[in-house]
């Protein structure tokens, strides 16, 4: 039986592997169709249906882009919460790697370096593409989910590294 | 009354009459009018023949405000009566007003709010941009020759909740139907995006006189959709000038200077910035003495604030996950790009065309007639659909003063998000949110948006209450919160009071007890704007029945109908808050009938899957 979900929203199979301007273009014409804009002249009930709808398909949308959320997702969809803020498990030499990366970002922050913080950056992007294609062949060979899970919050750990590091842009304003 | 011209769409006798509307550029220095008239973007002028609107106001005792060219002339004799850049104060706490620099005003503290002490009285942020959106208003109603269906106002894309929240509340007092409140940079870009029908990524470089935006965009198969915005509200074309003021204050040696000398100065540093775009040093003359400044001199004083900007178009376009040579072009906005280090600045970093081809100061409210127009229901050839984005992060206070992102920045809009919260004390029946809006971790270094009070939990054990609060950011960037306590046993009205800006009562007393617009005036256009509400609520209701009437079962078909019958007859009551109780009454019957018709026009797009079955977000 096929599960009720955000993938359904915009026609496609719960998968990892997304056909990116599939989405966007799928994206655009539901959006199109239940925008607030097209109800600018109409009366405020119609209105406020307009502001949920879009609201609902924009969360959907969001989550079926972004790599790490997808993935969460899937799991979660398969009863697997991939934030569990209890499950504080993780591989020793990868939290390592972590605490090194963080030293390395608190260095730059400390120089204000943007170039160093531009190579900085590149290797986190790389690693983050490495992970995702983990989390994508992990998916494909429909690996054990705990494993899946694993890779997932790795990816989480790196997304936030990256956030922090573009942060920094701020910081130096 | 030009009021009563209203019709609704399908009233008129004749039905396929242009609808009017207008897009209002309300700036900071300047603001404008456009419409579209027989397929044409057109700019009103007033009775001299000028588009461009001061956006001075004087406030002289007993008299009504005195907006544009004509007050200027008041900003050198009596500067503490006329209030220019009002811009920069929308939105603005008490506290923020009285750390600004070289304010001449009298500011006395109301609530967190701040007034401004007037010949006509103390007035607010809101009223004083009410009297500018007014006087443009009539101007395109009197250019169009009858009453707008409706307008869409400008604000800066990186306008934060408050000052979007207070633009709105302008509008609403100066009478004005708001279709949407539009970002500037993304109304460039339809101006220049209808021009020449490029597709592709774009981005949009906005420094007017007291903002600076920048907006990536991308323009594909009449989509607008914003991928990421940045930028300063408190950075423009001012804070040159105040280079050059505070320059020319240091090399003269100036001190314990007047309000009216400040003003004049000001004046002076303004035309000496404007000078150097054609030229290569500007000089006046000030209380006897010479200042010049070469054009290399300010140059060198500018880098700084020129290097901010870039700053944050480079965190734009990170933000939008784009790479500067994916950037087709640049559309250059605002007056203050015509500054020469600007453009060559821009082009530097982007190495790409830079367009400046349509007036920086007239393509905003050119882009906001566009989207009026189509936003009214004239059917134009350019039909096209804008997709923006919330431009920073809303969070919530939690322990040790810190901010927890709820919906981060370029989300987006509109979106929504709930959170549950629970109670900590036994038989606590409140709590406070605390809502704030900004990109850092810390409380201190946000912008407080304020607190919402949650009362009326029913008393329970300390963590077995299950509040859900919904935050709700509409198409306009403006949040509105919910909450809900989900205890089935106990189902209770949880209120919520905001504390910041103006509650709706306060707008309502403002429209009421108004010293700048006329009451009558005021009365008979909310009774006709209720009317108005009431036929669309009627003519929704009649249109899903006609369609969906089979969902229902009788009774639940009944009391629509008598709701709605009720509603009809309520109008000929002339009393806005009967209807308004009618029309409430009527939203509430047929909540259940709209949910059912939501989920179904959702099912058909998702082919059968019934919505409330869906995984939300929530449910993480």
């Amino acid at each position: 039986m096929v599960q009720n979900n955000y993938f359904q929203l915009f026609n496609m199979e719960v998968k990892f592997d997304i056909d990116e301007s599939k989405l966007d273009n799928i994206y655009k014409q539901q959006v199109a169709k239940f925008h607030p804009d097209k109800f600018a002249i109409k009366s405020s009930l119609e209105k406020l249906q307009a502001l949920q709808n879009t609201s609902l398909i924009n969360s959907a949308y969001n989550i079926i882009k972004s790599p790490l959320e997808r993935a969460a997702y899937i799991l979660q969809l398969k009863g697997i919460d991939a934030f569990d803020e209890k499950d504080t498990t993780m591989d020793i030499d990868f939290l390592m790697q972590q605490g090194e990366f963080r030293g390395q970002l608190e260095e730059i922050k400390d120089g204000k370096n943007e170039s160093e913080l531009n190579k900085f950056v590149k290797n986190i992007d790389e690693k983050i593409n490495i992970n995702i294609k983990e989390i994508s062949k992990l998916f494909k060979d429909k690996s054990d989910l705990e494993k899946i899970k694993n890779s997932v919050r790795e990816l989480k750990f790196y997304k936030q590294l990256l956030k922090e590091s573009n942060n920094l842009l701020y910081h130096w304003l | 009354m030009a009021l009563l011209q209203i019709l609704e769409p399908g009233q008129s006798t004749a039905p396929h009459q242009h609808k009017l509307s207008c897009g209002i550029d309300l700036g900071t220095t300047n603001s404008l009018v456009a419409g579209v008239v027989s397929g044409e973007v057109n700019l009103f002028t007033d009775d001299n023949n000028e588009a461009m609107l001061p956006s001075v106001v004087y406030c002289s005792k007993g008299k009504k405000p005195i907006v544009g060219c004509d007050a200027c002339y008041y900003a050198i004799t009596n500067p503490t009566n006329t209030i220019t850049s009002i811009k920069r104060f929308m939105g603005m706490s008490f506290e923020e007003v009285s750390k600004i620099k070289n304010c001449p005003y009298k500011i006395i503290k109301n609530g967190n709010n701040a007034l401004f002490q007037t010949d006509i009285g103390d007035l607010s942020a809101v009223e004083i941009s009410a009297s500018i959106l007014s006087t443009l208003k009539n101007r395109a109603e009197n250019t169009l020759g009858g009453a707008l269906l409706g307008s869409v106002i400008t604000v800066p894309a990186y306008f934060n909740d408050a000052q979007r929240q207070s633009t709105k509340d302008a509008a609403k007092l100066a009478g004005i139907k708001l279709l949407r409140l539009l970002n500037e940079p993304t109304a460039a870009a339809i101006a220049y995006g209808l021009d020449s029908q490029e597709e592709g990524m774009h981005a949009v470089y906005d420094l007017g006189g007291g903002t600076f935006d920048i907006s990536i965009l991308n323009f594909n198969k009449g989509i607008f959709q914003v991928l990421a915005v940045g930028g300063n509200s408190n950075l423009g074309g001012d804070d040159f000038d105040n280079l050059i003021f505070d320059d020319c204050k240091n090399s003269l040696n100036l001190q314990d200077l007047s309000a009216s000398d400040i003003h004049n100065l000001k004046i002076f540093t303004k035309k000496a910035k404007e000078e150097l775009t054609n030229k290569d040093s500007a000089e006046f003359v000030f209380t006897n003495k010479n200042y010049k400044i070469s054009k290399k001199r300010f140059n060198e004083l500018a880098m700084p604030l020129v290097k901010k900007t870039l700053s944050l178009v480079k965190i734009a376009l990170i933000d939008a996950d784009v790479k500067i040579k994916d950037i087709k072009d640049v559309i250059m906005v605002g007056g203050s790009t015509r500054m020469p280090i600007i453009k060559e600045q821009v082009g530097n970093l982007f190495k790409t065309e830079v367009l400046s081809s349509i007036n920086p100061d007239e393509v905003v409210a050119k882009g906001a007639a566009i989207q009026a127009n189509i936003l009214v229901g004239n059917k134009s050839r350019d039909d096209l659909l804008l997709l923006d984005v919330l431009p920073l992060s809303l969070g919530l206070e939690t322990m040790g003063g810190l901010v927890e992102k709820i919906i981060h920045r370029n989300t987006p809009i509109p979106t929504s998000r709930s959170q549950e919260f629970t109670t900590f004390k036994d038989s606590q029946t409140g709590m406070v949110i605390s809502i704030y809006q900004g990109e850092r971790e810390l409380v201190k270094d946000c912008r407080a948006l304020g607190k919402f009070k949650l009362q009326g939990i029913p008393p329970m054990a300390a963590g077995s209450a299950r509040i859900l609060v919904k935050f709700q950011v509409d198409a306009d960037g403006i949040l509105a919160v919910e909450a809900s306590e989900k205890t089935s046993a106990k189902k209770a009205q949880v209120t919520i009071k905001p504390s910041y800006g103006l509650s709706n009562e306060e707008v309502e007393k403002m429209l009421k007890d108004s010293i700048i617009f006329s009451k009558d005036d005021i009365i008979l256009r909310q009774v006709q704007e209720q009317i108005i509400e009431a036929q669309r609520t009627i003519s929704a209701i009649d249109s899903a029945l006609n369609i969906d009437k089979d969902m229902l079962n009788k009774e639940m078909l009944n009391k629509i109908i008598a709701a709605r019958d009720s509603l009809k007859d309520s109008i000929k009551s002339n009393d806005k808050d009967i209807i308004n109780s009618k029309i409430k009454e009527l939203e509430e019957t047929s909540t259940e009938f709209i949910q059912m018709r939501m989920n179904k026009s959702l099912t058909d797009v998702m082919q059968g899957h019934n919505v409330d079955k869906f995984n939300t977000e929530e449910d993480k």
